[in-house]
């Protein structure tokens, strides 16, 4: 079986314009990380690091308003120094936006009695989850923060490129090209070779994920040296309001650990579709459907082609390639009801798992049966 | 080994009869499919291959009925399609390793058995080459390859002189004569010379049926009086067209034709009676105009 998987490996891997086209996309979206004014920004910022007050906010916004108030604001908005102030004041308005919606959260959730059962078992979760946030502090967290938005953004598309160039690509490749009849005739050629590409997959897509999170993390160190991860993930724009009690870098493992699992289902759904398109056109467009409608809602049309309902919203986050974008999982308070309260990025995965799993028995029953007419 | 195919039959869904009330027996030897495009070989093939489910029909193993898909059978076949298709970035030694690995050659044994497969085929010194280098006679000796590596008793291949010049035939004809003797061969072609010398059975087949099967020399006996031969001039040959089934035409020294004629009746006063050739069995059977006089 090791040889088998080793051999799926050298063929996903030595694709090499895809390879290159991939690297490419990489180092151009991280390219856009990397301000080079962050070390002016770092000295607007670093004046107000320390305790987290109403005090230190009101001072902030005293000074914010100075700058940018209406007899001086037009001349100098193309005053350098004022927009790496502006810049560090956006980071620091998020820490106390955080801090509001805390505070709100909590006075909602002991406000009155919930109902015994599900909704006081839900109310106990989150009030306990947000009480373990810590945001007393104001520390520099602005490498940290672009970091992980990248992984969990624009790195997204690097993740999903891998999937459409080369999983698609090559495994409906086998049928249209015809190598699958040297395959199925062959003793190992049909579920342990099935079997040889998921694991395959599945080792490439967790090294490609490995890749893009490694290399943010490496150019990030390089270009902002030793980077501050303890900072709580509410810091971060977008995720003012998550319940999540982490701080960016364990946010980062979470999510990394997180996309690594989606991507690995949501590869296996594309092995399902190559394993039955006819041609290798026919593959990626179906897969392209697969990620990007979703993806689509996000982006482009939501208000216009997708219904505004809750439900809809959070429906369409069990969809692998929104369910990438881990800042959406992660950013507010979501749970489902099963007597317990499950988590919205836990039932995403089992959801996610039970879809895999009649995949999997599908793809099996088909490769022992498979003919080639 | 000895594999007994049983009123096998195949119906595809758009139901067209690929295949009808099919009984073989193959005991080692070569064994050559002859038959025109549609005439069922190809699904003959493929459901001995394991590739196709027969709609009817049972196979024997060893007198032991197997389906074609079982693990026990399919370690014994070789299997090489009509195409040649290839993983073009890989060389020669490695897509032969992996077809090796895929079919369940043992870890020790793979190097060993991909290099003997090579030599087989005179392609040593192409073995680390990449396959999308490679001529299309190359990519069809790496086909032939192939169906060494696993040492199996059932080889079924598919049109394997296509694309091949006329030295790789006369190579890969020796190559099965050799091979055949503990195995057996079931091989399809349209180029009957590649294997008429070499085939312990031919069989015929015509629109889905086996409509011969016997030893070449008791098939070519059969027809042993209705092969002729006549110089003829171009109007005489106009009018032998018209009423008889040509076998070939040469031109002779003197400016005349030389027509091979198949008929159960003399053709031409000065006709004569020649030996009979696997192509003229070819077209007795196979081709459409055959017996009309």
């Amino acid at each position: 079986m090791s040889r088998l998987i080793r051999f799926e490996l050298y063929k996903l891997c030595t694709s090499i314009p895809a390879m290159l086209f991939i690297v490419a996309l990489l180092l151009y979206l991280i390219s856009s990380v990397f301000s080079e004014e962050e070390a002016n920004v770092r000295a607007k910022y670093a004046v107000w690091e320390g305790p987290a007050t109403a005090e230190t906010f009101k001072k902030i916004h005293d000074r914010a308003n100075k700058i940018n108030d209406e007899d001086h604001g037009l001349d100098r908005q193309f005053d350098s120094g004022v927009s790496f102030e502006n810049e560090a004041f956006a980071h620091l308005f998020n820490i106390e936006e955080a801090q509001i919606f805390k505070a709100q959260g909590l006075k909602a959730l002991t406000n009155g009695l919930a109902k015994p059962g599900f909704e006081e078992r839900d109310r106990a979760l989150h009030t306990s989850m947000v009480e373990q946030i810590n945001l007393d502090t104001i520390q520099y967290h602005i490498p940290a923060e672009k970091a992980v938005t990248f992984t969990t953004q624009a790195g997204v598309a690097v993740l999903l490129f891998p999937l459409l160039l080369l999983i698609a690509f090559i495994y409906s490749k086998e049928r249209f090209s015809g190598v699958d009849q040297y395959q199925l005739p062959a003793v190992n050629g049909r579920t342990k070779l099935l079997t040889a590409k998921l694991v395959a997959g599945s080792i490439f897509l967790t090294g490609i994920s490995l890749v893009v999170n490694l290399t943010i993390l490496g150019l990030a160190s390089y270009r902002f040296g030793r980077i501050d991860w303890s900072a709580p993930m509410q810091v971060m724009d977008g995720l003012t309001d998550s319940p999540y009690p982490f701080s960016i870098g364990q946010y980062w493992l979470v999510s990394f650990g997180y996309q690594t699992f989606v991507l690995i289902v949501l590869g296996i759904w594309i092995l399902g579709i190559s394993f039955f398109a006819k041609t290798a056109i026919q593959a990626i467009l179906s897969s392209s459907i697969l990620i990007g409608v979703p993806l689509l809602y996000q982006f482009v049309i939501s208000g216009i082609f997708f219904p505004e309902t809750k439900l809809f919203e959070q429906g369409i986050l069990f969809f692998p390639s929104r369910a990438l974008l881990t800042g959406e999982v992660f950013k507010t308070y979501q749970t489902i009801n099963l007597g317990i309260p499950l988590l919205l990025p836990v039932a995403i995965l089992l959801v996610q798992v039970l879809v895999t799993l009649i995949v999997l028995k599908i793809l099996y029953q088909t490769s022992r049966k498979r003919q080639v007419v | 080994m000895k594999i007994e195919i049983q009123n096998t039959s195949k119906t595809y869904l758009n139901g067209k009869k690929a295949l009808i009330d099919a009984n073989i027996t193959l005991e080692p030897g070569v064994y050559a499919l002859f038959g025109e495009n549609g005439a069922g070989k190809s699904t003959l093939m493929k459901i001995l291959a394991g590739l196709l489910k027969p709609s009817t029909g049972k196979i024997f193993v060893d007198g032991q009925e197997m389906s074609p898909l079982a693990d026990a059978y399919r370690e014994k076949i070789g299997y090489l399609p009509q195409d040649t298709p290839i993983y073009s970035n890989f060389t020669a030694a490695k897509f032969l390793s992996y077809l090796a690995t895929v079919k369940g050659v043992p870890k020790q044994d793979v190097q060993t058995s991909v290099m003997s497969a090579l030599e087989a085929v005179n392609m040593t010194e192409h073995a680390n080459k990449k396959l999308k280098s490679f001529s299309g006679g190359m990519k069809r000796r790496i086909g032939i390859a192939q169906l060494l590596l696993n040492d199996p008793e059932l080889l079924i291949i598919d049109e394997p002189t296509a694309g091949l010049d006329p030295k790789e035939r006369i190579h890969f004809r020796n190559l099965i004569a050799s091979i055949a003797r503990k195995r057996i061969v079931l091989l399809s072609t349209h180029i009957v010379s590649d294997v008429g010398s070499i085939a312990r059975e031919i069989i015929l087949m015509k629109q889905g049926r086996i409509i011969k099967q016997a030893n070449p020399y008791e098939l070519l006996d059969e027809i042993a009086t209705e092969i002729w031969i006549v110089d003829v001039t171009d109007q005489e040959l106009l009018d032998l067209q018209e009423t008889y089934q040509i076998g070939s035409i040469q031109q002779t020294r003197q400016g005349k034709n030389r027509v091979r004629i198949i008929s159960s009746q003399m053709p031409h006063p000065k006709a004569v009676q020649d030996e009979p050739q696997l192509e003229d069995l070819y077209l007795y059977h196979l081709d459409g105009r055959s017996k009309s006089a």
